[in-house]
């Protein structure tokens, strides 16, 4: 039932709603009109290049016009297609469950028997139905322009899949940014989603980085050389081989895509209210998966930041601290979700129910141990030395340290009854980080010992500013801070569990 | 067939249902009651699986809903207050999507589809696209997505906002036939005239809790279990009337003016009909005596000047 899309009855509605006789008569004779257009277009100028001042030039050793023209024309024909069905997909998915939520559309939905999955592939495929339709009848175009145009059809072939599974990521990711908003939200959410699709574009820049294998996060990275008109990036690294572009993009496609399509699995069905992106051991697996991919992909022979073995293990700590953090934010917890027995007994730390702090705790063990092996792996080309154990250490636990009091007062600030209480707990974060900046400076105008002091203490700073494990004791004066931070913090939750628990009855809306 | 034990539910700091317990046995037609913000729509997700409680269960045809969402939902017919349908699709189109979704055999699906659009006399408009209905007949083509997997549970939030009389009157028609089917049904509304006379059995709710529950001539009689009468005569003066009445000491409050006038009666039918054969022997020329039933809304009001305002 789930792949047997056409039998969806979520595609099936689209369909009908989109896909009307007289709409798809219409839809067909414009796309056919613009590959008219536009083949007509590169017929005249290829003529035109072939005459010069009204003299024919020769051109018997070349390919025919008509060749050359369908060649010209096999471009640009592509690339719409490209352009349509992938920034198609995109807008239309990114509101396909917010547009529900505003029409008072989404709990009827949520109350049939359509399973998560059945639902998520319905509206995947459905909501960009006519792009894809639009997609089936440039088709046979594009494949006679570039077979008229001596296209290998191999290319043909691949640059259309890649268009389709770039197509298929992006609506996941689209869906999934939908699935985080309310109605009221939705514009956010939508521009949330272009921010996407930018980075996806835009990621094919990262070809040259130690990270090149993240560059088949952009289709384009595989697309455009597929299409002969600029030469493929140097092939990627994968776990120390070299790897075509389209089997890099097809399995960073299909892994990220798992992951996205488990979260939303787990919450499709869910209020928005109460939805946790990933359990507790989910979100530790995620962790390690995403190390695990930046080691797979890493080639230390290209771009070559790192200087040094200790910018490596810095880099690294730095791009787990904003992992620890997207993840503690993942694994927010509603006020009734939250088992006040898992605030008190050391037992129940790691319940399902209990706060991320222990779960952070376990992904960064899991990322330490990652960081080592890759260090072992890479040792001839980044270098390795006993030291960066112990400093990746401590710089890993003075991130840990941070990110727990953060994940944690964002946690109570969703306990309280702010209105979108992570948006509001980042923003009380950022004024907290530009309060310790602005006081660093004047500080710094006096003593530029007691500025730093004050970094160390109230920042993780130092995880990036020094590199051996015998650290100052502004920062164990630090770390010592945060930690009574977090204890407060989890206190304060504890507080707010009970004090909801002991409420009497008052008016709430309906 | 309906369960809820120990239902709460919070959101933040505000407790929107407060430990509601109550049973609605099948066939039986609940009313809930209560004034915006009171709890009904919250309760009422919570009972279709849209939301989570708190603390507390709800049993539906013997199906936890937290524990088996799906599989209770094939049970249950729901229908939100502010709702809408898919104004691209035809009125068949959009009632084929749900019978699908809740899967149906696709065999039964087109008779289905036939037999709803019946029941809510859509027939004319089965083709016809949804944005063309008037806001009345869209209200009826959700009460037939509603039914259209034929479910045990109907639970209607507000159902009748946006019908005219007469579609009304038909709700409550094809209400009562579900219930002869042996549907259990609740509504909830907070205009009592459009439940009195039509549920069996009511609940009314304030600030998230359940104040009153049961059989609406239960709820009535137990809230006052004196009866008022109203009394109508020719002749006689008030306070001759007045005398007649007060030898049964079951009467109190009497006001009686020339003509007319109320009291209220505490005692049984019998002792009832002896005060009004002592009436007629004392020579008083009746032209009216009934008993004044205590409404929905009489009590309704009567409970909500104590408890809330």
């Amino acid at each position: 039932m789930l792949w047997k899309f056409w039998q969806n009855p979520e595609f099936i509605r689209h369909r009908r709603s989109e896909l009307r006789r007289s709409r798809m008569t219409t839809v067909a004779l414009v796309v056919l009109f613009v590959c008219a257009l536009t083949i007509l277009a590169c017929w005249a100028s290829e003529t035109a290049m072939r005459h010069t001042f009204g003299t024919p030039v020769d051109y018997s050793s070349g390919p025919s016009i008509a060749s050359a023209a369908a060649l010209k024309s096999y471009y640009p024909l592509m690339l719409m297609q490209f352009g349509v069905l992938t920034f198609w997909s995109l807008l239309s998915c990114t509101q396909g469950i917010s547009r529900e939520r505003e029409r008072n559309t989404w709990d009827f939905q949520r109350t049939t028997r359509l399973a998560p999955s059945e639902l998520l592939v319905g509206k995947l495929l459905g909501e960009p139905v006519l792009a894809y339709f639009i997609f089936l009848c440039s088709l046979p175009v594009t494949l006679v322009t570039g077979i008229v145009g001596h296209v290998p059809f191999l290319k043909i072939v691949l640059a259309d899949f890649v268009t389709l599974i770039a197509a298929l990521f992006i609506g996941v990711a689209g869906l999934w940014v939908s699935s985080l908003f309310e109605n009221k939200s939705r514009g956010i959410g939508l521009i949330a989603g272009l921010a996407i699709y930018g980075m996806f574009m835009g990621s094919t820049g990262l070809a040259d980085s130690p990270f090149s294998g993240l560059a088949g996060f952009s289709p384009l990275t595989t697309f455009l050389p597929l299409l002969g008109r600029i030469p493929a990036a140097l092939r990627p690294m994968l776990f120390g081989g070299r790897v075509p572009w389209l089997l890099m993009t097809v399995l960073l496609y299909v892994t990220f895509g798992a992951w996205l399509v488990l979260m939303l699995v787990r919450n499709l069905k869910k209020d928005v209210n109460e939805m946790r992106l990933l359990s507790h051991w989910q979100a530790v697996g995620c962790c390690a998966f995403l190390n695990f991919v930046l080691y797979a992909v890493l080639d230390p022979t290209r771009g070559n930041p790192f200087s040094t073995a200790s910018d490596f293990v810095s880099f690294m700590v730095l791009i787990n601290g904003i992992i620890f953090f997207f993840l503690g934010v993942a694994m927010l917890s509603t006020s009734e979700r939250i088992d006040p027995e898992s605030l008190l007994s050391a037992r129940a730390f790691f319940s399902g129910n209990g706060l991320q702090w222990p779960w952070l705790m376990i992904s960064a063990g899991v990322s330490y141990i990652l960081l080592i092996w890759g260090l072992y792996m890479w040792k001839d080309q980044i270098g390795f030395d006993r030291h960066l154990i112990g400093w990746g250490a401590v710089s890993m636990l003075i991130v840990l340290v941070f990110i727990t009091r953060d994940v944690l007062f964002i946690q109570w600030c969703k306990l309280t009854r702010l209105r979108s209480p992570v948006v509001k707990g980042v923003l009380f974060l950022g004024l907290y980080y530009a309060g310790v900046a602005v006081l660093y400076s004047v500080m710094d105008v006096t003593s530029a010992g007691a500025a730093t002091a004050l970094a160390d203490a109230l920042t993780p700073v130092a995880a990036f500013t020094y590199n051996s494990a015998l650290v100052p004791t502004s920062v164990v004066v630090g770390i010592v801070i945060q930690v009574m931070a977090t204890a407060f913090l989890i206190s304060a939750i504890r507080g707010r569990v009970q004090k909801i628990e002991l409420l009497p009855a008052v008016a709430a809306g309906d | 067939m309906i369960h809820l034990r120990s239902l709460r539910k919070q959101f933040g700091g505000l407790v929107a249902v407060n430990n509601i317990d109550l049973s609605i046995p099948r066939g039986e037609i609940y009313g809930l009651i209560g004034p915006n913000g009171a709890g009904k729509t919250t309760t009422i997700r919570m009972m279709c699986g849209l939301l989570a409680p708190t603390r507390g269960q709800v049993e539906i045809a013997g199906i936890d809903v937290t524990a088996e969402p799906e599989r209770a939902q094939q049970h249950i017919g729901y229908l939100s207050d502010f709702f809408a349908v898919y104004d691209d699709l035809k009125v068949w189109e959009y009632l084929d999507y749900f019978a699908r979704a809740y899967k149906m055999p696709d065999a039964d699906v087109p008779k289905r589809i036939r037999e709803v659009i019946s029941e809510v006399n859509l027939e004319v408009k089965t083709d016809s696209m949804i944005a063309g209905l008037s806001r009345g007949m869209k209200q009826r083509l959700g009460i037939a997505r509603a039914i259209i997997h034929k479910p045990d549970v109907l639970l209607l939030d507000e159902p009748a906002s946006g019908l005219d009389p007469k579609a009304r009157f038909e709700l409550r028609l094809l209400l009562q036939k579900m219930r002869d089917q042996g549907a259990t049904i609740l509504i909830s509304s907070h205009i009592l005239t459009e439940l009195e006379g039509f549920c069996t059995s009511i609940g009314i709710m304030e600030r998230g809790r359940l104040v009153r529950s049961g059989k609406i001539e239960d709820v009535t009689a137990a809230d006052s279990p004196a009866r008022a009468v109203d009394l109508r005569w020719i002749g006689q003066s008030g306070a001759s009337v007045k005398q007649v009445l007060l030898q049964f000491p079951e009467v109190s409050g009497a006001e009686l003016e020339a003509g007319e006038g109320h009291f209220s009666f505490t005692g049984s039918e019998e002792r009832l009909s002896d005060l009004v054969a002592a009436l007629v022997s004392a020579q008083v020329r009746l032209t009216s005596f009934n008993e004044v039933k205590t409404t929905v809304e009489d009590l309704y009001m009567r409970l909500s000047h104590h408890e809330v305002m």
